[in-house]
């Protein structure tokens, strides 16, 4: 579903992602970790095609196209979600109306009329339920004054509204309280499918509890230096990142 | 001081002294002239398309044009209507009034005399001379103690012009609300122009102790031929609390002017306003604000874009006199530029004389937020829906503190339709609740 191949990127003319090749199958959970600013979030802006991140070499592809080809409108259509570390606040535009613009933006794209009223409505109380939000959630602002636990759980929420075929989380584990956590695994565990893959960033060995990865992946300064299966994850729990990128622990 | 004034231009040489309702304020105005951009008031906005031009004052009979007809007639309101400066009977309609009320146009009122102004607004003397000079209309209010008006009063101010001719036109109100009195006021202003026309209009208002005016403007003059030089006068009592809340919506050349005097413990000023300059049009907001006595209070938000080539300009000047101690007074403006030919002018300016005073003020121009932008696109929404989407509701948030809602949907419909797209925003009032 997704390759990336020898992927370089540099911000402000800085390069961060210094040559990483990750493959992602359909139905496959992966994992990224890595100490910070190892290029976690610049790898997952890349693939979401955030302007002033510039692509200086290799390639990724997806579902066979190419992917930095593409507006960021043209991959969210295509079903790539990127789930942010730190959600914007958009005040004066309410939720509600964001959710149903993305959601008649991803119908519009796959040529199926605009949601209804009804239907919107029906999608949207079910899913607010599963994330354990309230009503009144989705009349204010996008984000807005929401706590950082708030917007990864409203993060989710677009999510299951959107059903995007390639999920990739950035931190949406972070400022999670115990049951938050649960509810977004939740979350992100009704997705799961065949079709769908997910990108994990993450810190902790506890979302993976939740949402078992197939393949975890360690980035450290812009590279990937070690993949593995579920035990790598225990094993950075244990010993953090020091044995891996030859500093001391 | 005052520099030198266009007083030999074609626009004060043009002038027909027959037209003139006040002698006294013509030989006024044609001694100072019109103003300049030596003066500090008019730096950002320069009068040279009216001083260029001569203008015929507009005469009676001008027809309801097509924005007159698109004006839903609300049953709800008092309506007042005002054509090039003249009383519309045909377009007005007055419903009862409770005993003791005043409302009527000049024209027809009796006993009514409206204050000269000039001393209060430097920046602004020359222009009502000009106002008082050939005005012969306008609304009179006058609302006794302890009376509320359950209707809104609603004033149109409409220019027509279908000549190759630049005409003006001009009317002056006048507002007197008694103690305990509660009155909501609207204002709309628009046009239908084939050639500029220049309006004025100056309001002058007093609210008597724990009187509240509610005033809800709409300004939307066509960006190549409306021109209005507006200016708002009021006067408060103890307690007494003021709220207007402008949309300036277009307009070659539009300048307004928010005076709001707090004379007596307990007054309060909420003033409010968005624009939106386009196609080479030019909008300029002034107010001041002087708190004149202890426990004052005023809130001003004012939002606006400017897009094209054009111009806008705010200056928000806060007077606290000497003994105005406990005033509590709060500013803040906001402006994005929509593209790199727009200019916004954006000044907030205090003079402070008490010393036991909170005064808090906050100044920004700037472009769309790049991560709310990014944002927005990500979720599947093209670049110039999120544009819009942004823009929309950068000025809603400050829509919404317009009392009157018909206006407000009026107004948030035109800020659509200034924008690329913008008809896509189709449930707007679901946009923040
Ligand atoms: N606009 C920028 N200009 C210059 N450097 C930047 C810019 N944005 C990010 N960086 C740098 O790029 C590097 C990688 O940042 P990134 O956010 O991708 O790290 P990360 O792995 O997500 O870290 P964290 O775990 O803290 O979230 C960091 O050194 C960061 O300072
Ligand atoms: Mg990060």
């Amino acid at each position: 579903m997704l390759e990336i191949n020898d992927l370089h990127a540099e911000v402000d003319g800085k390069t961060i992602l210094k040559g990483i090749t990750l493959s992602v199958k359909a139905g496959e959970v992966h994992a990224v970790m890595g100490p910070n600013g190892s290029g976690k979030s610049t790898l997952a802006a890349v693939l979401a095609g955030r302007p002033g991140y510039e692509v200086t070499g290799g390639s990724v592809s997806y579902q066979g196209n190419d992917l930095l080809d593409m507006e960021p409108e043209e991959r969210a259509a295509a079903g790539v979600f990127l789930g942010f570390q730190y959600p914007v606040e958009i005040p004066g535009v309410s939720n509600s109306y964001f959710l149903k613009a993305a959601v008649n933006a991803a119908r519009t794209a796959r040529g199926e009329p605009e949601i209804d009223a009804v239907s919107f409505l029906k999608e949207l109380r079910a899913a607010l339920k599963d994330m354990d939000m309230s009503d009144d959630m989705v009349k204010r602002g996008v984000n807005e004054g929401f706590s950082g636990g708030e917007k990864k759980r409203n993060e989710i929420l677009q999510m299951l509204m959107l059903k995007p075929k390639l999920g990739v989380l950035d931190e949406i584990d972070s400022g999670l309280d115990i049951d938050a956590l649960k509810v977004v695994g939740k979350g992100i565990n009704a997705l799961r499918s065949p079709e769908r893959a997910f990108v994990l960033v993450t810190h902790y060995q506890r979302l993976l509890d939740h949402i078992e990865p197939d393949v975890v992946h360690v980035l450290a300064d812009g590279q990937i230096i070690r993949t593995g299966d579920r035990q790598l994850a225990l094993e950075l729990e244990d010993k953090g990142y020091g044995w891996l990128t030859g500093e001391a622990a | 001081m005052s520099g030198p004034a266009n007083k030999s231009v074609p626009f004060v040489e043009a002038l027909n002294q027959q037209d003139a309702q006040d002698a006294d304020a013509l030989a006024t105005f044609i001694d100072v002239g019109l103003p300049t951009k030596a003066l500090e008031a008019w730096k950002q906005t320069n009068l040279r398309p009216v001083a260029q031009q001569a203008f015929a004052l507009a005469a009676d009979g001008a027809p309801a044009g097509a924005w007159l007809e698109a004006q839903d007639a609300s049953t709800d309101t008092d309506r007042i209507v005002f054509i090039n400066g003249h009383f519309s009977a045909d377009a007005s309609h007055i419903g009862d009034l409770p005993d003791g009320v005043v409302l009527a146009p000049r024209s027809q009122a009796q006993n009514t005399t409206v204050a000269n102004l000039g001393q209060r607004s430097p920046g602004f003397a020359a222009l009502d001379a000009l106002n008082a000079a050939f005005a012969h209309d306008g609304l009179v209010l006058h609302v006794p103690d302890n009376t509320t008006l359950s209707r809104p009063i609603e004033l149109i101010d409409y220019a027509n012009n279908t000549s190759d001719q630049a005409q003006m036109a001009h009317l002056r109100h006048q507002i007197v609300l008694g103690r305990n009195t509660h009155v909501q006021l609207i204002e709309r202003v628009g046009g239908d122009l084939a050639s500029d026309q220049l309006n004025s209009a100056v309001w002058t208002g007093s609210l008597g102790d724990n009187a509240q005016l509610a005033m809800s403007r709409l300004g939307a003059l066509p960006d190549d031929t409306g021109m209005r030089l507006q200016r708002i006068d009021l006067t408060l009592g103890r307690d007494a609390k003021v709220t207007v809340a402008s949309a300036d919506l277009g307009g070659k050349l539009v300048r307004v002017d928010t005076d709001v005097a707090l004379t007596a413990p307990g007054s309060e000023a909420h003033v409010s306003g968005i624009y939106f300059a386009d196609n080479g049009g030019h909008i300029d907001n002034h107010t001041r604000i002087e708190h004149r006595a202890e426990h004052t209070t005023s809130r001003e938000l004012f939002r606006g874009v400017a897009a094209g080539k054009s111009k806008a300009v705010f200056n928000g000047m806060v007077v606290v006199e000497k003994g105005a101690q406990k005033t509590d007074s709060d500013q803040q403006t906001a402006a994005l530029l929509l593209s790199d030919r727009a200019q916004v002018a954006s000044k907030p300016e205090l003079e402070i004389y008490a010393d036991d005073v909170k005064c808090a003020h906050g100044n920004s121009i700037g472009q769309l937020d790049e991560a709310a932008l990014f944002y927005l696109r990500s979720r599947g929404l093209d670049e110039q829906t999120a544009r819009t989407v942004l823009t929309f509701s950068f000025l809603n948030s400050v829509l919404e503190l317009m009392p009157d809602t018909d206006l407000r949907s009026a107004a948030a419909r035109l800020v659509r339709d200034r924008m690329p797209g913008g008809e896509r925003l189709q449930d707007a009032e679901a946009f923040a609740q």
